[in-house]
């Protein structure tokens, strides 16, 4: 149990790359597929989902570390901990979700943050060019899509939306098996 | 003012835990035993448990330090911050009617099961019988705040004694176990 627990970060973000591609997947086919699921089952995959992208960005510093600055840790840190809260906020109190525009912002925050990393670490191998640009579409459409919310208070037509939708599903694969591949080549090449 | 400020973290954490004690019998005895103290003092006294409750988790990364990978320094920080979030919401918007306006419920289930993670590395820094006793407590905590968010199911009234119960030894396990944790972390060092 107490390896488990204190298991390397490059572990630690490859499960977590692995359960976020997952989660994503559920909630693409649950959101298709107009499936009802109990309120207590989607708040637990909401909460797998909110905590497999913390350790994804936690993870995310440590697996740059080498190419940027020593701050960019407090940075992560601070990014993880909106999300943390966000998350947990929106599944515990819906009245502020982002269908509501409560949480919008923290939506645009992260993405243009992530949309500055994938830019910031290109050229570096650390992530495979594939997974940077599906990464980088993922993000400008986040970017977009929230960015038309908060600043504009435009939604985006239902017309359009599945541009959105196919955007979301380039940042899963981008962020999410990116990660995956990206911690495999790591450790696969580091002694740590 | 400079001295308070930058005292050593081992000085900080157990005044903070303490506090912390401190905090959990006066909302003990205002919410439980209803001895109703009033508004300003109860949103204060809620933010210094935030507070409190933040330094200790930010101690128990130094004190646990050796046996646990680095990026736990950058987890136990950004679960205080969570917390502190948690008490700063609670305080600026409190509960109306006895109804909270924001729902911080799976903030603390995430915080509870931090706590019991955290006890399968603290053997031999905590005393058995705190690290048991707040284990006990986190258990609750996670069924009890799970329930409520994954199941919308409270526990019965009829339960308080038993809340009572757990909420004394989470007080206990986590307040005076951390200081004396630092305690003989301090005689030790």
């Amino acid at each position: 149990m107490k390896t488990f627990f204190t298991q390397p970060i490059g572990q630690l973000g490859r499960q977590n790359s692995l359960g976020f591609v997952g989660i994503n997947v559920v909630l693409l086919v649950v959101g298709f597929g107009e499936i009802d699921v109990p309120i207590g089952l989607g708040n637990f995959v909401n909460f797998l989902w909110g905590f497999s992208l913390f350790s994804i960005i936690l993870a995310g510093y440590y697996l740059v570390k080498d190419q940027v600055p020593d701050y960019w840790r407090e940075a992560s840190a601070i990014l993880g901990g909106v999300i943390l809260v966000g998350t947990l906020l929106e599944i515990s109190s819906p009245e502020y979700n982002s269908d509501n525009g409560g949480f919008a912002p923290m939506y645009f925050l992260w993405a243009f943050n992530s949309l500055i990393y994938v830019f910031t670490m290109r050229g570096t191998g650390i992530f495979r060019p594939v997974y940077e640009y599906l990464s980088i579409f993922g993000y400008i459409s986040i970017i977009i899509w929230s960015g038309a919310d908060v600043f504009f208070d435009y939604a985006i037509p239902e017309s359009i939306q599945p541009i959105f939708g196919i955007g979301w599903i380039a940042m899963v694969i981008g962020l999410g098996y990116g990660s995956y591949v990206a911690w495999g080549d790591k450790l696969a090449t580091s002694t740590e | 003012m400079k001295d308070f400020v930058t005292q050593p973290l081992s000085q900080q954490a157990k005044s903070q835990s303490l506090v912390f004690i401190f905090c959990n019998i006066y909302q003990i005895a205002n919410n439980v035993l209803e001895f109703d103290v009033g508004g300003p003092i109860s949103l204060i006294v809620n933010l210094l448990w935030g507070m409190s409750l933040s330094i200790i988790i930010i101690g128990n990364y130094e004190l646990t330090k050796d046996r646990v990978p680095d990026f736990w320094r950058t987890g136990s920080g950004i679960l205080a911050t969570v917390i502190l979030m948690a008490a700063f919401l609670e305080t600026a918007n409190p509960p109306i009617d006895g109804e909270p306006q924001i729902d911080t419920t799976l903030i603390y289930f995430f915080f509870l099961l931090n706590l019991v993670f955290g006890h399968f590395i603290s053997e031999g820094i905590y005393k058995n019988v705190y690290r048991y006793l707040t284990l006990a407590a986190a258990i609750f905590g996670v069924f009890a705040t799970g329930a409520d968010v994954f199941f919308d199911y409270e526990l019965p009234e009829t339960l308080q004694p038993l809340f009572i119960l757990i909420f004394l030894g989470f007080t206990i396990g986590v307040g005076y176990g951390n200081y004396d944790a630092w305690k003989n972390y301090e005689e030790t060092n």
